[in-house]
């Protein structure tokens, strides 16, 4: 991974290479988006491109006024303009959705001028590496979309409040159990003890995912690689790995809490 | 001349994509970036427009670029094959007709890549026409090709997309005190909104397949492991 340089003799689009990039809109359209392109004969993944809109930089400092004078700001257009990209008749994506970041956007401005209220340099080192942090959370979301990971929406439930304010542990085990939750910022009341405001480390259940995924394993043909497989996925009880994903959050009768 | 996956010729105003007999009928991958936007409404750069599986096939004077099934699929030849291919039905993308006598020694054909690509190939007026109700048409006047790269298991392509409209229809006209219908707003960030550009990226790569190293095993779907 590094940064493309401005005289590259490579572009994002050739299929060889996968990257992370930038595109702007007027006004900000205030999202990230982790597509990947498909063989459908095989299901390989063979090129992925995240893209960022710039304005996800700036949002928070300028939205403090956009909160504080709601007057000020009588459209937001990440509310009402879609921000799906158009796909030719021709296309082979699976639909799958993703609507984290039009959410984490409002969440944590709201995080961010908290804070800002509380006595946070909206310019100073803090509210930069909150800044930092908060695209850290959504680039390693959208690069698990990428990988072929799927929403986990149990993750978050692996650590209780408290452990969430421990900043050794979440160094450790990660805010969450998953890259791949929504996950909100992590804001304590004011004066009570303050972990980590954003997911940066990769959780237990996104290690676990990934080994099943692409862990080499010396084998001849795939049903060789079976045992090996099963080994992992027989850690699938485990606290830590605990796994809902979208069609379990729908209120249907495969729902987290049906009824 | 640019040789790579397939080799292409340059003149001023056309490019020419060279076939060669075994690349007829074999499967290639057709990725579509569209690289720019316009910054509003969803048609933002850098977006990935769409990507299918297609071959080169011979019909008569013509070569079509044929979409082959991918949701229905089975070997070739086999009963479950014929039951798919007389159940369901490929695509036909674009067609255009051989620019040459085949080459000499190689008995490889010429076409003309432009009336495949510098064509609607996303669709892109209809969904223009969708977001904004202004009735933009592909304007192959003044489209053209850009930047040209080929490689050995991918060629390159860019197409300069103009998209035109010679007006935004009239709000109906209501008797007084009838609330108007809603209609969606113009483009805001273009200067003139009857004009609008969109540069395309295509990738025209090879599969893993006979003679192509494969290094992509499919692992059976996890219960929970995603």
């Amino acid at each position: 991974m590094g940064q493309q340089p401005d005289n590259a003799d490579w572009d994002p689009a050739d299929v060889r290479y996968s990257t992370l990039r930038w595109f702007a809109g007027y006004p900000d359209p205030g999202f990230a988006e982790g597509p990947s392109r498909v063989n459908p004969l095989t299901g390989e993944i063979y090129d992925a491109d995240i893209r960022f809109d710039a304005g996800m930089t700036r949002f928070f400092r300028r939205e403090i006024n956009e909160y504080v004078n709601p007057a000020g700001t009588p459209w937001m257009p990440w509310m009402e303009e879609p921000r799906k990209p158009f796909l030719a008749p021709w296309h082979n994506r699976p639909a799958e959705f993703c609507d984290l970041v039009g959410g984490a956007v409002r969440d944590a401005e709201f995080a961010f001028d908290l804070l800002t209220a509380r006595g946070m340099d909206p310019q100073g080192p803090e509210a930069n590496q909150f800044v930092h942090d908060y695209l850290v959370e959504i680039a390693a979301h959208e690069v698990g979309h990428t990988l072929g990971l799927r929403h986990n929406f149990r993750a978050s439930t692996i650590h209780t409040l408290e452990q969430a304010q421990d900043a050794t542990l979440t160094a450790k085990e990660g805010l969450t159990g998953s890259v791949m939750d929504y996950i909100p910022t992590n804001i304590s009341t004011e004066g009570q003890k303050q972990g980590p405001y954003h997911q940066t480390t990769l959780g237990p259940y996104d290690y676990w995912a990934i080994e099943y995924a692409y862990k080499p394993i010396a084998a001849n043909t795939p049903d060789e690689e079976l045992p090996e497989l099963a080994k992992i996925a027989s850690r699938a009880a485990e606290p830590q790995l605990a796994y809902d994903t979208d069609e379990e959050r729908g209120g249907g009768p495969f729902d987290m809490d049906p009824g | 001349m640019i040789k790579g996956l397939f080799t292409l010729y340059k003149t001023e105003d056309k490019v020419f994509l060279e076939i060669q007999p075994d690349q007829f009928d074999k499967m290639y991958m057709f990725s579509l970036t569209c690289e720019s936007g316009l910054g509003e409404w969803g048609f933002y750069a850098d977006s990935y427009c769409g990507e299918t599986p297609f071959v080169f096939h011979k019909e008569g004077k013509n070569v079509q670029v044929i979409l082959k099934n991918t949701r229905f699929a089975a070997e070739d030849n086999s009963p479950m094959g014929r039951a798919v291919a007389h159940s369901f039905s490929d695509s036909i993308l674009g067609s255009t007709k051989r620019e040459s006598q085949p080459h000499p020694e190689r008995k490889s054909e010429l076409i003309d890549l432009g009336a495949i690509l510098l064509t609607d190939v996303p669709m892109m007026a209809y969904q223009l026409n969708d977001v904004f109700r202004i009735a933009y048409r592909y304007d192959a006047k003044n489209s053209n090709f850009g930047m040209l790269k080929a490689f050995d298991r991918n060629i390159e392509i860019e197409t300069v997309n103009h998209f035109a409209a010679e007006q935004p229809p009239l709000p109906p006209l209501l008797p007084p005190g009838v609330p108007p219908p809603p209609s969606p707003q113009p483009p805001r960030n273009v200067p003139d909104i009857r004009s609008v550009l969109f540069h395309f990226r295509y990738s025209i790569s090879e599969l893993p397949g006979p003679g192509v190293p494969c290094t992509f095993g499919r692992r059976p779907r996890g219960t929970a492991a995603g």
